[in-house]
């Protein structure tokens, strides 16, 4: 029986917890976040199985971990306005070349960040080239490039 | 500026009034975790800390006193330090009563130093601890639990036609 509580219990505490430390711990993978995501492994491992090593309670954990998977995919799906809740929505960092100051304080992104983006995804120079810099729902950023100007230069 | 329906030309599904109540909700969520956090440092979770230890009687008076963790967690050690006075050595030797309640919610996985003779008794398991002769030597006595589930276990101690000291521990899942 501990099994499957101790299952359920880990498996909304980190649902939690990650979805309340912010988008871009999980969506960069910088040094910081590999080590965390490392270590948060390390240690939920002695908890899930505790002292029974057996194929038994391996395979309960498995079931109790992939049940809870799949229920909450048929939650959002019978619910949508919960997924709202689960997965966050997503927010325009950039309109039309300029930064949101505000917003990009509250989501801890720089501009240095989507400049990264715009050169990794569209191959764009300067912050005046997009068009807009969306934060997508799992921590990536995402760029519209500004029209080009048609006619001679 | 946006609405769900979309941002100027953009057709995206975002919601400035929820983004917003999420931050606050995170906001909170970072207090809390860090009030978590110094919990833990005051012992409020266990093991050590100022918060977890507590003790129970008094050597100087009553001629024994424990010390018991207030907060352990299963299957994390956890010690149990009984201190006797010098008038409950009796011929050579030191008798304590642990009661059986205390099994119930723990493994105890060692003492030391180690009894000379465990007893089994109706509500108790009782040991016996030889003494060396001299001065007064600090009598402490050791016991070393593993809590097996969580929740609250209770136990006590006593000496044989001496004082019984209860005590209490949560613990932790």
């Amino acid at each position: 029986m501990e099994t499957v509580l101790h299952g359920v219990a880990i498996y909304v505490f980190l649902v939690l917890v990650f979805r309340l430390i912010g988008k871009r711990s999980l969506g960069d993978v910088t040094t910081f976040d590999f080590v965390l995501l490392l270590i948060i492994g390390e240690s939920t491992q002695q908890a899930l199985l505790g002292e029974d090593y057996s194929l038994t309670n391996a395979a309960l954990m498995i079931v109790t971990l992939v049940g809870l998977d799949v229920g909450l995919s048929l939650v959002k799906q019978r619910f949508p306005r919960l997924e709202r809740w689960l997965e966050d929505l997503p927010l325009v960092l950039v309109e039309n070349g300029k930064p949101l100051r505000e917003r990009l304080d509250k989501v801890r992104v720089g501009e240095d960040d989507i400049l990264e983006s715009a050169r990794r995804l569209q191959g764009l120079e300067r912050m005046e080239q997009i068009k807009y810099a969306v934060l997508e729902r799992n921590g990536d950023i995402t760029i519209i490039p500004a029209a080009r100007p048609s006619g001679p230069a | 500026m946006g609405s769900t329906a979309g941002v100027g030309e953009l057709e995206i599904e975002q919601d400035l009034a929820f983004t917003r109540r999420s931050w606050r909700i995170k906001r909170m969520a970072w207090v809390a975790m860090l009030l978590v956090a110094l919990a833990g440092l005051l012992g409020l979770f266990g093991t050590m800390g100022p918060a977890s230890q507590g003790r129970a009687g008094d050597v100087a008076t009553r001629g024994l006193s424990i010390d018991y963790p207030r907060f352990a967690r299963s299957l994390a050690p956890a010690t149990l330090t009984v201190h006797v006075g010098p008038q409950w050595v009796r011929h050579g030797e030191i008798r304590l009563r642990l009661g059986r309640t205390l099994l119930a919610a723990c493994r105890i996985e060692s003492l030391t130093p180690e009894p000379e003779q465990t007893f089994l008794g109706p509500d108790h398991l009782l040991y016996v601890f030889p003494t060396s002769p001299g001065l007064d030597p600090p009598r402490e006595v050791e016991v070393h639990l593993q809590p097996q589930r969580a929740g609250f276990a209770a136990g006590w101690i006593e000496v044989p036609g001496g004082p019984r000291l209860r005590f209490t521990t949560f613990v932790y899942p």
